[in-house]
């Protein structure tokens, strides 16, 4: 298992490197000077300003040397300061980071109960009325935009019936309609494979063998047929986390909430490159974190992936 | 961080959530943003509200021109008139104002920062009439008044401006307000340390301050600057405690701001909200412009940003929000229909949603075109087919609320198809074989550039042309290009919406100096016809050298009718700031430039 790890850790390596260059990059591949860029529609931009601010961003240096600033300082965590609010990057993202964690984790759990509960229902009432509103249903998670659905919930749950906020954060109040819009497409999309996942396993001879046993039919369908089903389902989850994070800017803007989806297409929109960069990297190392935790998890549930990463 | 950017922002929201708001001072294509939903957002086409959505309501009947007042600020609502729509000077109206309570303002963005002296960002004005006093300030009609100074002279040379300053003034940390504060202030502006983007340019040719005791300072200037009171009194201007800015240092202050205004601060949560409390000593309140003096009404007032426009009129209607600010025209008949809110129009300042004309490429070279353009165009359809009436047609080049605004513009470029047509046969331009008009075998094709989205104003241009026979040919392009577009002179006609507190704003859009790379005069005047461009550049000058009022509307009308009879300009749309209050809510009142609002009177009923 140790070995597994450091080989998956080791292979994290390479990518994230080449994030890095991609966002240390980005700046450069825009056509123009970025500090022309970045003070171009203020009136007041003089040559000074424009001189002053290549200065603060280091862009009068080789372009080898400008990499290695930048990646010398984001390995300790240090992205610079922000151009628009003048704060430190790292400062303004670990603000608003919290609350996207919370949104996330939050709309991937209502996702996971949601999906599983719906999928496992499906698949053991396959065919019947049961099975056929859980499609729907699922389907429509998948399909229904996130900010469309967002404002359909703020109808229904804020403006009608008042049960819930529109804006802000804080309470689990604050947290419940924003993590169902968000989750809405991960519970389609997990109640769909579990749906077919538990049905191909519901047909294999162990599964007839634990019935013929006698086992009651929940015993069967939860403990032999539901563990077994869930490995495709926890890879998924993993690709689906990134999706979240990505659905996670549109959530976060409908519904007022702070976060750094919010913060990233601002700082893009502002041309605030340091600010660009921090989330961006960011972004990528959560996800690439995910993703190996995901594996780790799959190594775990499923033994033939650890032994066979032991023996190679 | 910029103006522009800001815009931006908006473009990308209303391309993935529908909805516009306004701008502060930059709003340049705003039209292509409040548009702005056309190439982007097809996906949302089922939302079926598009902020250029094309759902004709009634008109309003507060939504022709004529009923603007020429004037500064004018007010005007659909709804019956709320006390909080009553001019600054006439108020208080109704029962004593109630005490206490928590306001909270929906807003689509938070400030970049709160130092008033960095940041073009409307944001930080919003919040900043909570925090700061400016040294004077503007009644809702343009009247500079005393504010933290008690009086002024102005030198005869127009050079030097000695301001007596009140003794009665705290800053929110307790220290004292005086002239010393006055002299760190704007030499704080102008230090290229503080690496200001607007105040340093504003504040025009600033030379230095001169302490002459603790209430006296006097400004002085390199050369004339009539905008120079006017300038003052915004809130890039605003006065700032000299002790917290040393404190906190140019890197901090901005997420701790210390001024002397009306409300103190208490706390700002990314992206969330800022929060201010009752600044109990304030007894320096300009009574012209407020209706009360010492403590603000409220017990506490909330900033909330709240971006997309939907879930700001969600967050009124469920009562999370006793305001919000810039609602979407198409929502406005829906939200008037509930009869529970207050929804007010607020006229924008400076330069309308308008076409640039390239005068020195055909066929805009020809002033028969031009003037064609702006007679054959039917502004009323426009405004209310894509804008819900909530715009009023614009027939020059300032807004009707701004200062100085020339009402002749109106009559010269009004609706005529019939003139239009006669005017183009009358220069030769006839309609040919190909159905379209040329002149010489040369067809009238007119380029037409766009920024930042692809805009329905482009399109009813266009659509609007074809009476003519015009053919109109849209180019939609980035954001940084318009500036290369304009100056290379690609374009015949290049859409600009540029908001502004002062006419100077057509300094920056119609004089020569402004003609050059990266810069904002797109006219080509300078190659067309150079003595026009130096007749309009001495009015332009004109208007910004001298501080007396008459003599900036006498220069200031002289450009506008330059610009207007020569068809330098092709204006579409006045905009508005848009608002929703709680029925409840009194006091409300904008600032001078009728888009940030001044939160000192308001009160809960």
């Amino acid at each position: 298992m140790f070995r597994y790890l450091r080989a998956r850790l080791l292979r994290a390596v390479p990518v994230l490197f080449g994030v890095s260059v991609l966002v240390f990059s980005m700046l450069h591949f825009l056509p123009g000077d970025p500090a022309t860029l970045i003070l171009g529609e203020s009136t007041a931009a003089s040559a000074d300003a424009v001189d002053r601010l290549r200065e603060q961003l280091g862009l009068n240096a080789p372009l080898y040397v400008q990499y290695w600033r930048f990646i010398s300082r984001a390995v300790r965590g240090d992205f610079g300061t922000s151009v628009s609010t003048h704060q430190p990057v790292t400062q303004m993202i670990l603000d608003v980071l919290p609350s996207t964690f919370q949104l996330t984790f939050a709309a991937m759990f209502t996702a996971i109960v949601l999906g599983l509960t719906l999928g496992s229902l499906a698949a053991v009432k396959q065919n019947t009325w049961v099975d056929s509103l859980s499609i729907l249903l699922a389907s429509l998670g998948v399909s229904m935009p996130i900010f469309w659905f967002g404002l359909i919930l703020i109808y229904l749950f804020s403006i009608q019936l008042g049960w819930f906020p529109v804006t802000g954060q804080g309470g689990l109040n604050h947290l419940v309609l924003p993590s169902i819009a968000l989750g809405a497409g991960a519970t389609g999309i997990i109640a769909r494979l579990v749906r077919s996942s538990l049905l191909e396993v519901l047909r294999q001879e162990y599964i007839q063998t634990a019935r013929a046993k006698g086992l009651r039919d929940r015993t069967v369908v939860l403990r032999h047929g539901l563990r077994n089903a869930l490995i495709p389902v926890v890879t998924i989850i993993g690709l689906q986390f990134g999706a979240l994070l990505g659905g996670a800017v549109i959530t976060e803007t409908v519904f007022s909430r702070q976060g750094i989806g919010r913060l990233a297409v601002n700082a893009i929109l502002r041309k605030d490159f340091p600010l660009v960069q921090g989330t961006v990297m960011l972004t990528a190392v959560t996800y690439v974190a995910v993703n190996l935790v995901v594996d780790l998890s799959y190594a775990l549930l499923d033994p033939r992936i650890r032994y066979g990463n032991e023996k190679g | 961080m910029n103006r522009s950017s800001e815009q931006q922002y908006e473009a990308w929201l209303n391309a993935h959530l529908r909805g516009q708001q306004g701008d502060r001072r930059a709003f340049l294509q705003r039209i292509a943003l409040l548009a702005g939903v056309g190439t982007v957002s097809a996906a949302l086409a089922a939302c079926g509200e598009s902020a250029g959505g094309s759902t004709p309501t009634a008109p309003t009947p507060a939504a022709s021109p004529a009923a603007v007042p020429t004037a500064a600020a004018s007010v005007s609502t659909a709804a019956p008139a709320p006390a909080a729509s009553a001019p600054a000077t006439t108020a208080p109206v109704g029962p004593m104002p109630k005490k206490g309570g928590t306001f909270t303002m929906g807003e689509y963005d938070e400030p970049d920062t709160m130092d008033p002296h960095r940041t073009p960002s409307r944001h930080m004005w919003i919040v900043g009439w909570s925090l700061y006093d400016p040294l004077v300030i503007s009644t809702d009609k343009g009247e500079i008044l005393p504010n933290l100074a008690k009086s002024w002279e102005i030198s005869a040379d127009g050079l030097t401006y000695t301001f007596k300053l009140r003794d009665d003034v705290k800053f929110h940390d307790g220290t004292k307000f005086d002239a010393k504060a006055v002299k760190y202030n704007y030499d704080r502006i102008v230090d290229p340390k503080t690496g200001s983007l607007l105040s340093n340019d504003d504040i025009g040719p600033y030379d230095s301050s001169t302490v002459i005791d603790d209430t006296t300072v006097a400004i002085k200037m390199k050369r004339p600057y009539g905008p120079l009171l006017r300038m003052l009194s915004l809130q890039e201007f605003a006065i700032i405690s000299p002790t917290a800015a040393e404190k906190f240092g140019l890197e901090k202050f901005g997420r701790n701001p210390v001024g002397t205004g009306p409300f103190k601060f208490v706390e700002w949560v990314a992206q969330d909200h800022l929060t201010v409390a009752p600044n109990p000593d304030y007894i320096w309140a300009q009574t012209k412009v407020y209706s009360h003096s010492g403590a603000p009404y409220l017990d506490k007032l909330i900033y909330r940003f709240v971006p997309d426009a939907q879930a700001r009129i969600a967050a009124l209607e469920s009562g999370e929000c006793d305001a919000i600010l810039s609602i979407p025209q198409t929502e406005v008949a829906r939200l008037e229909g509930t009869g529970k809110f207050q929804v007010l129009k607020f006229n924008a300042l400076g330069h309308p949603t308008a076409f640039i004309m390239n005068t020195n490429k055909a066929p805009t070279n020809d002033i028969a075109v031009r003037k064609a353009l702006n007679m054959g165009l039917k502004r009323a359809q426009i405004t209310s087919t894509l804008f819900a009436n909530q715009n009023t047609p614009a027939y020059g080049p300032l807004s009707p609320a701004s200062f100085g605004y020339w009402k002749g513009c109106e009559e010269i470029n009004k609706y005529d198809l019939a003139a239009a047509q006669k005017t183009l046969d009358d220069a030769g331009w006839k309609v040919g074989t190909s159905g379209s008009r040329e002149k010489d075998g040369k067809k009238a094709t007119i380029e037409l550039y766009v920024f930042g989205a692809n805009s329905p104003v482009a399109e009813a241009v266009q659509a609007a042309m074809k009476d003519l026979k015009m053919d109109v040919k849209i180019t939609a392009g980035p954001f940084t290009d318009q500036k290369a577009v304009g100056f290379d002179g690609r374009h015949n006609l290049s859409l600009v919406t540029f908001g502004a507190p002062d006419p100077r704003i057509l300094r920056l859009l119609y004089h020569s100096d402004n003609f050059r790379n990266n810069g904002w005069n797109w006219t080509h005047l300078k190659e067309a016809d150079p003595a026009l461009q130096k007749q309009l550049d001495d009015f332009l000058d004109a208007g910004d050298t001298t501080a007396d009022p008459a003599k900036r509307v006498e220069a200031y009308t002289a450009a506008q009718k330059i610009l207007v009879d020569n068809a330098i300009v092709l204006p579409v749309k006045n905009d508005f700031q848009i608002v929703g209050l709680k029925k409840s809510v009194q006091g409300w009142k904008m600032d001078d430039q009728n888009y940030h609002p001044r939160p000192y009177d308001i009160s809960l009923g």
